[in-house]
């Protein structure tokens, strides 16, 4: 196997790697906010529930996460999740959303309360206050701690094959079988690549908003 | 309930907020009439700005009446009046803040516009004439910035106005929904002194116009001068009431003597 | 605010969709292991046990997929349904080194289809240091966790030897190569495909008698599986028939087929 068809290769596995990514950013991100919502919340029972939930899930293995999603259900209701990238999609989305919610929260607490004020006064509705004044603030302020959470994912996304997704790494490793070494190390080309686009996209992001001060 | 004075503006009745155990608000009546400035003074921590919130529903009062034009926007003995929804309240009033909360992501006139814009999108035939009432905002908050003379400065950012051209701003924003009553929380209070002159004089521009206004300052001469009532508050109770001459110059309280004692000699 | 809940609530739902299991489909549980199952170039999989899980899916007008797991969770992955067959070269008259116990106790057993023995891969380099089975005691080995490797591995470096368990028996290559064990244990079948070829060429299989009873692979059902008679059945057509061995000289494992019929726990 020359360099081109292992590239190719290990191409049809990144594009899972990839996949697993984005579709876990699509409902992270917004879940997060969800999450963070509940952790603010004044209704002191959903409050409490949603902090043991963030507590158990940053307090556990995404590892462990992954293989009890895939088996649990089929285990012991017997209802089978459809597909092992599913599965991971799920762990990844349910682990993801609850580190993002806290970045979340940290962002928007650390908004002076004046802002929330200056809305009301103004007439505003809360949803109005958030998304017109509270949200670009916010973002503002974690585009940094965001940016290590989602280079961070990329990596991550290597944990699926634990439950025989077959994600880069697992292509690797399979050439391996067939006697050849080194495209288990060629991978990191690909993270590297993928690490370094982000972190360009985020320094045009947070130049992006450095027009203002908050 | 009909208003005796069809003039009276604002009409606040036996308002009364406790912090924890603390009185901070004990029983205020004031009245305020079409075109009057009202000046609230009194030394920190004598419940003014919580008595200029109450009125802006940023705290909620435990007691007491408040009334715009004849219309009950708060009474804690009417069920019916309290069930009010507090963003259609606050509409009736105004609100500038001690230290201005510009928005920092949206330009002057962003600033100005936002409210009247997300409010237009309330009614009913904003879709069929979008254009022309985004425009006739833009329009308003040209003239307003105008007003308080900032037109060339409508394209720039908070950060890149002094503390009396954002306070500025903060007064057009706040003139923008068009109150019925305009209330200031110490507005030169976060400003350098060399920058309180200019915010001063759009307050005395706006009197000028008959602008209904409630205004809590330090400045005990602005408020003589373009105060058609004075309000001085001690320890949450309203101490004395009336012209700026006879609160000034022939105080009925001990109290009222004191502090004023007590500002001069600074 | 209302349209990121109703938004979110949707997409969570959609994650939720889960398909029913089709009918008349056989899932069988494999690990990349040359020239049991591997992929080809294409990326199709191929191999010795590929090629008789789809005769035999043929004879029981079943199709059969293919579903790459980890080797370890393999009784797990059998128990939650998510595969219907592991058959993948897996020896049969072994001790299970992650639950302890035989494996014929956590699934039904078909015949046995092939003889295997455990071997010992080194470095060619380092042949010189190993002449008898007892140079292997004391030392570090690796093997696939929860392969019969992984038990034999164990008891002949005894109790001051060192063991590492791998993910894959792909694995144990890497950790003989670069040093970092002195030995490892694999199946007989994948040792010789894979010592001496590419990256691989500088290990081979010692010449070390592990005083390994025989091994027999076979087929692992789930308990109580009604498919075990019908599998057997087709087996034994397969090898009347000569379809087997035709499959086995492809791989060069003609020598190895050898059907047995006793019940594996009687082998212990």
């Amino acid at each position: 196997m020359g360099l081109w068809n292992v590239t190719l290769s290990l191409w049809s596995g990144f594009q899972t790697t990839l996949l697993l990514f984005f579709l876990t950013l699509a409902f992270a991100l917004p879940l997060g906010l969800l999450i963070s919502f509940g952790s603010m919340s004044k209704f002191a029972p959903l409050r409490y529930a949603v902090k043991i939930f963030v507590w158990i899930i940053r307090g556990t293995p995404l590892m462990l996460q992954i293989i009890i999603i895939f088996y649990v259900p089929a285990l012991f209701f017997g209802t089978p999740i459809s597909t092992r990238f599913i599965a991971a999609v799920i762990a990844f989305v349910i682990n993801y959303a609850c580190y993002f919610s806290e970045i979340y929260r940290g962002g928007i607490e650390s908004i002076s309360n004046s802002q929330f004020e200056a809305g009301q006064a103004l007439g505003m509705t809360k949803s109005q206050i958030f998304f017109r004044v509270i949200l670009l603030q916010v973002i503002k302020r974690i585009a940094a701690p965001m940016s290590n959470e989602v280079i961070t994912l990329v990596k991550d996304t290597a944990l699926a094959r634990v439950i025989a997704v077959v994600e880069i790494i697992r292509v690797a490793e399979n050439i391996m079988s067939g006697g050849l070494i080194w495209p288990l190390f060629y991978t990191a080309v690909f993270f590297l690549l993928s690490v370094g686009i982000l972190t360009l996209m985020f320094g045009f992001l947070e130049k992006k908003l450095s027009y203002f001060r908050a | 309930m009909v208003a005796l004075n069809e003039k009276v503006v604002l009409e606040v009745k036996r308002l009364s907020k406790k912090f924890d155990s603390s009185d901070v608000l004990k029983s205020v009546d004031f009245t305020l009439e079409e075109g009057e400035t009202l000046a609230i003074i009194g030394s920190s921590g004598s419940g003014k700005t919580t008595l200029l919130r109450c009125l802006n529903f940023l705290e909620r009062p435990d007691a007491g009446y408040i009334s715009v034009r004849g219309n009950a926007l708060f009474d804690s003995e009417d069920h019916n009046v309290s069930k009010k929804d507090i963003r259609q309240n606050r509409l009736h009033f105004g609100l500038v803040f001690q230290s201005f909360n510009l928005f920092p992501q949206y330009t002057a006139l962003k600033n100005v516009v936002l409210a009247p814009e997300l409010l237009a999108k309330e009614r009913k035939d904003y879709k069929a004439n979008k254009k022309s009432v985004i425009e006739e905002i833009r329009n308003d908050g040209l003239k307003l910035l105008e007003q308080v003379g900032l037109s060339e400065r409508r394209d720039y950012y908070p950060h890149q106005l002094s503390g009396g051209q954002q306070q500025r701003v903060a007064i057009a924003r706040a003139l923008a929904l068009k109150p019925d009553i305009l209330c200031f929380d110490e507005p030169t209070s976060a400003l350098d002194p060399e920058l309180t002159g200019e915010v001063l004089k759009v307050i005395r521009s706006l009197a000028a116009t008959k602008k209904s206004m409630v205004i809590v300052t330090h400045e005990m001469q602005f408020a003589r001068d373009v105060a058609d009532k004075i309000l001085f508050m001690d320890d949450g109770a309203v101490i004395e009431y009336g012209k700026p001459e006879d609160v000034f110059d022939n105080p009925s309280s001990d109290r009222m003597k004191k502090f004023l004692e007590r500002y001069n000699s600074i | 605010m209302k349209k990121v809940l109703l938004i979110t609530a949707i997409m969570v739902a959609a994650l939720f969709v889960a398909c029913g299991k089709k009918d008349n489909v056989l899932v069988v549980g494999v690990t990349q292991f040359e020239p049991m199952n591997f992929l080809d170039a294409n990326g199709n999989w191929t191999g010795f046990d590929t090629e008789f899980a789809l005769a035999v899916g043929e004879r029981l007008g079943m199709e059969i997929q293919f579903q790459e797991i980890t080797w370890s969770q393999k009784f797990i992955e059998l128990q939650a349904g998510t595969i219907d067959a592991i058959w993948n070269g897996m020896t049969a008259n072994t001790v299970d080194s992650a639950t302890g116990r035989p494996r014929h106790e956590d699934v039904d057993f078909s015949y046995s289809y092939m003889l295997n023995t455990q071997c010992v891969v080194i470095r060619t380099d380092r042949v010189g240091e190993f002449t008898s089975a007892a140079d292997l005691a004391g030392r570090t080995a690796a093997a696939e966790e929860g392969s019969a490797g992984d038990t034999v591995a164990n008891e002949v470096i005894g109790a001051d030897g060192s063991f590492i368990g791998v993910v894959a028996q792909i694995d144990t290559f890497i950790e003989v190569k670069s040093g970092a064990v002195d030995f490892a244990v694999v199946d007989s079948i994948l040792a010789h495909q894979i010592a001496g070829t590419g990256d691989f060429g500088d290990l081979m299989v010692a010449e070390l008698s592990l005083g390994a009873r025989q091994e027999v692979y076979a087929i692992g059902l789930p308990i109580g599986s009604d498919l075990v008679e019908q599998i057997n059945n087709a087996i034994m057509e397969l090898y009347s028939d000569g379809t087997l061995r035709r499959i086995a000289e492809k791989y060069g494992l003609e020598e190895s087929v050898v059907i047995g019929t006793q019940p594996i726990s009687s082998m212990h």
